[in-house]
């Protein structure tokens, strides 16, 4: 053990401290963001070209406080939820590859029938698989090929699952529609990932899936600087802008008003990526719904593209669809959950595969070595055991 | 008892006497207690017995089991998770080149080994003799004498069932000799295995 508890425990005392002090402030901040949110609530016409050059949430034709209620739900709907998960290269282990496992769960509410679960690993190791130009594929660029292998997998279950077309299907992905993590990118590169992404957008919508990005304790500050915004008036500036009061403050916490199941408005994402999904059709929005109980809010925010938002009837059924997961178990999508279980790579497993490749590249007689830190990792970092523990 | 070997999983740790698996099969593969199991090692083939048989905690059955209804498709999406499961397996002998020794192997099955279920030939062919009886009752870590019982209904269901009856009345007498200073224990393990008892 290397962290000396004993000495960190007096800063444990000070930190919880000044959370204490910080809710508080956070609590009386939020009472003015609220306020200035129904104050401003009808210029969401007005607001939208503003909004899109500061970046704040761009309203769509919706009132900014507007609710919506838990729509009813048929009583046979289908929910899909697919996710992902890596194991990055790692230049000390005996061979270089990646790998992505993608998974899915299928769950045909009001059928009585089996949830379909399904997953694949996909192990990568050829060099142009392993490098885009000379950069080793991992960290950001390993992210996106994940996210673009979570919407495919999302979109092959919904064209499995799209006929007959009699039952209204949901498909939802866990966490963000948005490569935001391509802010950064050159604008070609940028569209070309997009590209690739919004080609199984462009399948789920042909197979009439409602699509949404489910994002739990989201910290997106995007209707609160719309609201900073608003009351700026004339005033508005990007000094102004960096200026507002609002830094650690997540919009969960402004639309804490929101009664179990209810939405919030739409309202489109200022990420300067989204340029390249308006560009192709998929402009991504979002939404704010409280997916927990009585006396227990719990904000999470549901991600859309351009065609689910502005179609009342889909919009609705995911709405009605995240609600319906949230209340199987924990307030949570189910299929999600058991999405991530099936994806999900542990230490165990991980250890297993690169013991399995270090067998099968002895066997062709390849002598496949960890490097020497990776050994001494793993001879300080396990302890002994017998067979029986 | 299938006709052909069931892969059970693979070594997860291992000493001559005994080793665990790690598998995540389905649950209504779950191979059962007292089970003949085998792995190769070598030229050998180390034959052992399934003796315990663990799932690790489950969180998400803890939440559905709080929840206040449970939808059918729910419950039958349990049924297919890939729950973790950890099985012990006592060793009993070893066949190399077609020939049984019931005694323990040279050497421990390797991490990662793959174990596989023996198939009623392979049960007939080791049990043919009743030394193994004597590595159970041994045993510090297994329930014994359920372990002897259940491994010799395995071997019993094996044969043909005109042989089974002659069988248990051998592996009765074996057991007579080895337990003749402990007649609670032998009863017990007699009532077990009773022809026609099972």
């Amino acid at each position: 053990m290397t962290l000396e508890l004993n000495k960190v425990i007096g800063q444990v005392d000070a930190l919880a401290s000044s959370a204490a002090g910080a809710m508080t402030q956070a609590g009386e901040l939020l009472n003015e963001a609220r306020g200035w949110l129904h104050k401003y609530a009808s210029h969401f016409q007005k607001l939208k070209a503003k909004a899109a050059e500061f970046g704040a949430a761009i309203p769509t034709d919706e009132p900014l406080d507007a609710t919506r209620d838990e729509p009813n739900m048929p009583e046979r709907f289908t929910v899909i939820g697919a996710d992902g998960s890596a194991i990055p290269p790692d230049r000390h282990s005996a061979a270089l590859y990646y790998l992505i496992n993608t998974a899915s769960l299928t769950y045909r509410h009001g059928s009585g029938q089996q949830p379909v679960a399904f997953s694949t690993p996909d192990l990568r190791y050829a060099t142009e698989n392993l490098y885009e130009g000379r950069l080793l594929v991992q960290g950001n660029l390993l992210d996106v090929r994940r996210d673009t292998a979570e919407i495919a997998r999302l979109a092959d279950a919904a064209e499995a699952e799209a006929e007959p077309r009699d039952v209204p299907l949901v498909a939802l992905t866990d966490g963000t529609l948005l490569l935001w993590v391509l802010e950064e990118s050159p604008e070609e590169l940028r569209r070309k990932k997009v590209a690739d992404y919004v080609r199984h957008l462009d399948r789920l919508r042909q197979v009439g899936a409602a699509v949404g990005g489910f994002i739990s304790r989201p910290r997106y500050p995007d209707v609160l600087r719309l609201v900073w915004m608003a009351q700026l008036g004339e005033n508005v500036s990007r000094q102004a802008m960096e200026d507002n009061p609002f830094l650690g403050l997540a919009d969960r916490g402004l639309f804490d008003f929101l009664a179990p199941g209810q939405r919030s408005a739409c309202f489109i994402g200022p990420s300067p990526v989204n340029k390249s999904y308006s560009g192709v059709g998929h402009t991504i929005g979002f939404f704010y719904v409280n997916v927990g109980e009585e006396g227990q809010t719990e904000i999470a925010r549901i991600e859309i593209p351009e065609w689910v938002y502005q179609s009342p009837a889909l919009l609705d059924r995911l709405h009605g669809a995240v609600m319906a997961q949230c209340r199987l178990v924990t307030p949570y999508p189910y299929v999600l959950a058991r999405a991530h279980e099936l994806a999900v790579i542990t230490t165990d497993e991980r250890r297993q595969l690169e013991s399995f490749i270090e067998s099968a590249l002895l066997r062709h007689g390849v002598q496949g070595r960890p490097s020497q830190k990776a050994l001494l990792k793993s001879l300080t970092g396990g302890a002994k055991k017998s067979f029986r523990k | 008892m299938s006709e052909q070997p069931i892969t059970v999983g693979r070594v997860l740790r291992s000493s001559t006497a005994g080793f665990a698996i790690g598998c995540r099969v389905l649950r209504e593969d779950v191979p059962e207690f007292g089970a003949f199991v085998k792995v190769a090692q070598g030229n050998c083939a180390i034959t052992g017995l399934i003796y315990d048989v663990q799932f690790v905690d489950d969180p998400l059955v803890r939440q559905i089991i709080t929840a206040d209804s449970m939808p059918e498709e729910l419950r039958r999406d349990q049924s297919q998770r890939l729950a973790p499961i950890e099985i012990s397996v006592l060793v009993v002998g070893f066949v190399r080149d077609g020939q049984v020794y019931q005694h323990l192997p040279p050497q421990p099955p390797a991490t990662l080994d793959q174990i596989v279920t023996c198939t009623p030939d392979d049960v007939l062919a080791f049990t043919r003799e009743f030394t193994f009886l004597r590595t159970i009752l041994n045993a510090k870590d297994a329930p014994a004498d359920e372990l002897i019982a259940a491994s010799l209904r395995m071997a019993a269901a094996a044969r043909p069932e005109g042989e089974r009856r002659a069988f248990l009345l051998d592996a009765g007498r074996e057991l007579a000799r080895l337990l003749s200073v402990d007649p609670v224990r032998l009863e017990g393990i007699l009532r077990r295995i009773k022809p026609g008892g099972w």
